[in-house]
């Protein structure tokens, strides 16, 4: 199944990607995506972040599921 | 009574607050509070030129939503629109507004303090901090 990823702020500068898409298989976890990230972005390694699946925090061990998108969201500091 | 309404908008634009203020606040209100949180010249010792907001709009409404849902439990509050802005600001520029309107002024007070607190733990906006020597997006190495 296909999970399309997101990275912002630093991250983005870090990997030079805002957006890519993953192939997984079937009965993935975020940690399954995280350790494809890491395996191509080895800059990902030193990084502080949380995952979000389809707008909602997760952590590593949430299924994937039917979600469609995964979002590396680094500490956050608006307002 | 109007239903409750709450939003997040983001802008690429000045924050012009009168029409905010004008849009939230209805008959039943004897209360209307705003809030600006103003780009500051200095942070973390430095001289600050100026700030990039970036923002992931479709999630942030969704946990603003879940602020909002929030302060509604504990305070009551059903009236309120939150402005966020993206991209450059300079020295002086409002580069968020919370306003909200209550019928009595305590549950205001009270509910946009949470509001702001909360979403700049939440919220998924991100602000980089340009010096004279360099800049830095704020939270990464903390």
């Amino acid at each position: 199944m296909k999970l399309v990823v997101l990275l912002f702020a630093g991250l983005r500068e870090a990997t030079g990607e805002s957006r890519l898409e993953l192939e997984l298989c079937d009965g993935a976890t975020v940690a399954d995506a995280q350790a494809e990230l890491l395996r191509r972005f080895p800059a990902l390694r030193e990084r502080r972040y949380a995952f979000a699946l389809d707008h909602h925090y997760a952590t590593g061990s949430t299924a994937v599921g039917s979600a469609r998108e995964l979002a590396l969201i680094p500490p956050v500091s608006g307002g | 009574m109007l239903a409750a309404r709450f939003e997040l908008r983001f802008s690429t634009a000045p924050i012009a607050l009168d029409p905010l203020v004008a849009e939230v606040r209805s008959d039943g209100d004897g209360a209307v509070l705003s809030f600006l949180g103003v780009v500051r010249d200095h942070a973390r010792g430095k001289r600050v030129l100026h700030l990039d907001y970036e923002a992931y709009p479709p999630m942030a409404e969704v946990q603003m939503n879940l602020l909002f849902e929030e302060a509604r439990e504990r305070f009551g509050l059903e009236r309120a629109l939150v402005v966020h802005r993206t991209g450059r600001l300079l020295i002086g520029e409002a580069s968020v507004a919370i306003v909200v309107a209550t019928p009595h002024r305590a549950a205001a007070f009270d509910a946009c303090r949470h509001l702001i607190d909360r979403l700049k733990e939440t919220v998924p906006i991100w602000k980089k901090e340009t010096y004279e020597d360099g800049s830095a997006w704020i939270g990464e190495r903390s």
